[in-house]
């Protein structure tokens, strides 16, 4: 292997593998290096106990922007769904439920009180609200446009979303502008009647986030997440062999471009003379060398610890210091002797995405505590079961759960070396009353917290978006000014990552903007 | 004679500040006040033998000087002292002073932080663009973004225009300001708990929001806009109370051949043909008039005293959609003399001004959770404030009156409506609070008004006891404010107005949304001033 490349690429996350294959397609010579074993990041499939696989970070794919697929040439169709148009069922502790479709025309399937009304209120609400995320659509595939000296391209982004918000008509303009600020606590109340359906908006919208579902700016994500997954025709689905196999599809087509992939390389630290990037050098000391580098990494370990602050202006480090990058979910994986017992008598259930979550109310109270660096004691969770949909993912007849935990801080006020067996012994006792019987049927359990998804994924903070998301850190604002346009004040470096317009979720779009940055840039 | 070129209802404020701009352009005003007092929020009333109460708003500062000048308030007796100091007491016996000095406060800061100190010069500069940015948009009109017409653009290419004095970063900054909470604004600039704790208060006033919200930052600029003698940031008290305030403004709104009405309470809207034409009284009076404002906020105008025959339906729900939120009580207290406060060094002007009791953003943002839990803060915000040190002429000789707005306290418990005993809990946890920071301050209570959010709504109008007639968040400011499409003053019957802190730019004793509609409503009857 040359050590001279045009473009190196830290980090084989899904958006690392994106932007390296729009890059290779037109010509470039490509290196990726990926600190773990693994390609794929937060996007992968891992072993966590003998014989039971699972998606050890995301665990649904809620969708690739639809341009990425043709320009990575990746068959969408050669990509093997385990499963598709996965539906959600939300649920409360006296076991009513919903169940939801999601992706276009999302719309209720079944439930246990609703009436007529109530089900047309959700595709009421669901049909207005794709005017709005239409508009974030749009976007996603745009490079943020700069607002004062701005190129020709950047007046063009602008003028043309003006123009696309002028064509809603008047009526759809004022809510928008509107409800964009507003909190989807409100809106969720505005619009249903009934518990679940609010507590099931208000859930999707704060997922991922630190913010409660009254905290204004969250419609924002829930507009965000939903500008994706409206235009998958596969709707919320998983990859056979987890969400891994989908980044293992774009290495295999980097490799065929030609792009050099190597694991277990950490770099340490990127080159740079003269404010130009030179190349990197990992933590062994092997350097290579480019003109171009492109950091799918978070924008505080590339600037601070990579570039180093010697090399920024205060300023900027300032700036990117304080960017909130605490992760906020911890997810747990359980391997079962067997499947549990069905909570609404419907043997479907464990092929639905289950969300627990009695009330928006329930939703607010769990995220007091994140505040202050608490778990909370009456935790809301989004449960999948990956090997009822993918029976590869577990031996014969036992099976695999998969718990994401919103609301559990980064740092615990007592440290998590003290308190992390407490909290997975008290998620395993609140799983114990949604699912009665549980505790008997578990084999293995792994808990990652925000902490150890920033250990094992090299994630500052574990943030799964790498940084919080809302409406303060849109467009030019994400991950900070100065940065949004995906460049860096160091000629040659470019960032990739999750903490970019428009966003992580597995969208691929962050990679798919930057790898175009890149080719306009000279 | 019951026929008027125009008819105000309510006397609060901006109420009183629309009327006197009406009567000047020699409209025949009639301003109809409920209560038998007049000023709204605005008032000083004697509950106590001898002792004057500002028993709503508390400060004079945001009030538009541009509106003090043309109404000639000086004239008809209003001053304004300023006053320096204020404070905020630490849990560990120490505190931290509030100085109108940037140099005094940089001071202040390092006994704290030596970091913050540095740091302070930087936010002080930054907040204070956010301010210079904002404050001509308080005296316009909010441009439609919507329409076409050529004010609106005009409007809208006004804004572009102030953007664009601003450096590209600084743009940048302006966008994430209104839309950051304050603790994120805040982490950005200090370390120091205190210091944030200190500042952050003035982010949740009045709000149904924690300092760890979004949109809470913004807020700060409502307490930061204000101006006393042409003093940036400072602020004062009216000699005589708030309601020294009305009554300078009943004096020229009278100069002007004005004329007021209290004890009327309105009932009912008269729209005829699809024009409001009139208002009828509850004792069954009617006066007439083609233009009639409201002063009310605008669910008490829209849901109470117009009928929803004469209102599109969609506009009714949107008026029910409005986000209005009890969020703060206030106890006035009659003291027998000064209370002492060990933590401040003898003599120590800090006790002049706002003195505060939340030293962290954590302790305010728990006072949050509880009230969205539906009770009053546990570990309440105390803004208090003895005015009778800048103004002894409303107390008897050696006596002390002392506001204390407290936050957070909601609208309805979540037992159920707020009962007497609550109430007394409710006021009981707050005296109990300030008797920790000072320990004579329990034996020199004379008599203390205790005020729910259900009282300020009983008594003010104020629905839910909102001080600033609704939330000021994203959704419903500027061109938002109240209901998109009705950000004008206009309302969707011809001829009837909103001139209250519904409108744009919202709450606090500021005017504006008064001046601002009596513009709207002479440019419509093609008058000025």
């Amino acid at each position: 292997m040359s050590n001279q490349y045009d473009i190196i690429i830290i980090g084989a996350g899904l958006n690392g593998l994106v932007c390296a294959n729009i890059l290779a397609k037109k010509g470039r010579k490509v290196l990726v290096l990926e600190a773990n074993k693994q390609v794929g990041g937060l996007a992968n499939t891992r072993e966590f106990a003998s014989g039971f696989k699972v998606s050890a970070g995301a665990h649904l794919l809620y969708g690739l922007h639809p341009d990425i697929y043709r320009l990575c040439d990746v068959q969408e169709s050669k990509i093997e769904f385990a499963d598709k148009n996965i539906s959600t069922l939300v649920i409360n502790q006296n076991k009513e439920f919903i169940n939801y479709s999601s992706g276009e025309d999302s719309q209720i399937i079944y439930s246990s009180s609703l009436s007529e009304q109530q089900n047309s209120d959700w595709s009421n609400f669901q049909n207005r609200m794709k005017t709005f995320s239409d508009i974030l659509f749009d976007l996603a595939n745009k490079t943020p446009p700069r607002l004062k000296n701005g190129s020709i391209q950047d007046y063009k982004t602008l003028f043309n979303t003006g123009l696309k918000l002028k064509r809603l008509d008047k009526q759809n303009l004022r809510q928008f502008l509107r409800i964009i600020g507003m909190n989807i606590y409100d809106l969720a109340d505005e619009s249903f009647t009934d518990n679940l359906q609010k507590a099931a908006i208000c859930f999707e919208s704060a997922l991922g986030t630190r913010l409660g579902p009254r905290a204004p700016n969250t419609v924002y994500n829930w507009l965000n997440r939903y500008s994706i997954i409206n235009r998958q025709p596969a709707g919320l689905s998983v990859p056979r062999g987890g969400i891994g196999s989908l980044s293992q599809a774009f290495a295999n087509a980097a490799l065929i471009k030609g792009v050099d992939i190597s694991v277990s390389s950490r770099v340490e630290k990127i080159l740079i003379a003269d404010n130009q990037v030179k190349g990197v050098q990992l933590s062994g000391g092997e350097k290579f060398a480019a003109r171009q580098v492109i950091s799918n990494a978070d924008i505080k370990k590339t600037m601070l610890s990579m570039v180093g602050p010697e090399n920024i202006d205060t300023d900027v480090v300032r700036r990117v210091s304080y960017i909130p990058m605490q992760g906020t979910t911890a997810k747990m994986h359980l391997a079962l002797n067997q499947l549990l017992e069905p909570i609404t008598h419907n043997v479907s259930d464990f092929q639905s995405r289950i969300i627990y979550a009695p009330d928006a109310d329930f939703i607010e109270r769990a995220s007091n505590s994140i505040k202050y660096n608490q778990y909370t004691h009456e935790p809301t969770f989004e449960i999948t079961f990956p090997s009822v949909q993918d029976s590869s993912l577990a031996p014969a007849g036992k099976h695999v759960m998969s718990v994401l935990i919103p609301y559990v801080p980064y740092e615990h006020k007592e440290g998590w070396a003290q308190r992390k067996e407490r909290f997975e012994n008290h998620i395993i006792e609140q799983l114990e009353y949604i699912f009665p019987g549980i505790h008997a049927a578990i084999e293995h359990v792994e808990t990652l917290t925000p902490a150890d998804i920033e250990r094992q994924f090299n994630i500052t903070g574990g943030h799964w978006h790498h940084g919080e998301i809302g409406l303060e850190r849109f467009m030019m604002l994400r991950p900070t000014a100065g940065f949004a346009q995906y460049k860096t004040p160091i000629d040659g470096l470019f960032l990739c990552g999750a903490d970019c317009h428009p966003g992580g979720d597995l969208s691929g779009a962050p990679g798919m903007n930057a790898a175009n940055t890149v080719l306009q840039s000279k | 004679m019951n026929n008027y070129d125009a008819i105000v209802i309510g006397a609060g404020h901006n109420g009183l500040v629309n009327a006197c701009y009406l009567a000047r352009a020699d409209l025949k005003t009639l301003v109809l006040e409920r209560n038998p007092y007049i000023g709204g929020a605005s008032v000083t009333r004697e509950l106590y033998p001898g002792f004057s109460y500002t028993n709503c708003s508390y400060v004079c500062s945001l009030f538009r000087p541009e509106i003090f000048r043309q109404l000639e308030l000086s004239r008809h007796g209003l001053q304004v002292i300023p006053y320096d100091g204020g404070c905020t007491f630490t849990q560990d016996g120490n505190y931290l002073a509030t100085y109108n000095d940037h140099e005094a406060q940089r001071r202040e800061f390092a006994r704290f932080s030596a970091r913050d100190a540095e740091a302070y010069d930087d936010y002080a500069t930054d907040v204070m663009r956010h301010c210079r940015f904002i404050k001509p948009w308080l005296l316009r009109t909010p441009p439609d973004p919507v329409s076409r017409k050529a004010k609106d653009i005009k409007g809208l290419w006004q804004l572009y225009k102030d953007l664009q004095v601003l450096t590209e970063a600084q743009i940048y900054d302006t966008l994430e300001f209104y839309t950051i909470s304050c603790g994120d604004y805040l982490n950005r600039y200090f370390e120091s708990d205190v210091i944030k704790g200190h500042i952050s208060n003035s982010s949740i006033i009045g709000t149904g929001l924690g300092p760890y919200s979004p949109g809470s930052a913004y807020v700060l600029l409502h307490h930061y806009m204000g101006e006393v003698d042409g003093r940036i940031g400072s602020w004062g008290v009216a000699r005589g109370g708030m309601g020294a305030i009305a009554n300078a403004l009943a004096s020229s709104f009278k100069a002007s051949q004005g004329e007021i009405k209290t004890d009327c309470s309105v009932e009912n809207l008269i729209v005829k043909e699809g024009k409001a034409v009139g208002v009828a009284l509850e004792n069954g009076d009617e006066y007439y008039a083609d233009t009639i404002v409201s002063n009310l906020d605008v669910k008490r105008t829209f849901l109470k005293v117009v009928d929803k025959q004469h209102l599109p339906q969609d506009f009714v729900t949107q008026v029910q959609q409005f986000k209005i939120r009890g969020s703060s009580g206030k106890l006035n207290i009659a003291l027998d003399g000064m209370p002492t406060f060990p933590a401040l060094p003898e003599g120590s002007t800090a006790i002049r001004g706002h003195v505060n009791i939340i030293d962290s953003m954590e302790r305010l943002e728990r006072g949050y959770d509880d009230w969205k839990n539906g009770t009053w803060s546990k570990d309440p915000f105390v803004d208090l404030l003895i005015p009778t040190q800048t103004d002894p002429t409303m107390v008897p000789p050696g006596k002390q009156m002392m506001s204390v707005f407290v936050q957070y306290a909601p609208p309805v418990l979540n037992t159920g409506e707020w009962t007497e005993e609550d109430k007394q809990a409710f006021g009981q946890t707050v005296i109990d609070a300030i008797a920790q920071y000072s320990p004579d301050f329990k034996d020199l209570i004379l008599h203390a008004e205790i005020r729910t959010p259900q009282d300020i709504e009983n008594e003010a109008g104020l629905t839910q006891g909102n001080i600033f007639h609704g939330e000021l968040t994203l959704d419903q400011l500027l061109f938002n404010r109240p209901i998109p499409g009705y950000a004008q003053y206009r309302s969707p019957i011809p001829g009837f107005y909103m001139c209250g802190s519904s409108t744009h730019p919202g709450g606090g004793v500021m005017g504006a949304p008064g001046a601002n509609a009596a513009r709207e409503i002479l440019a419509d009857k093609r008058m000025t001033v």
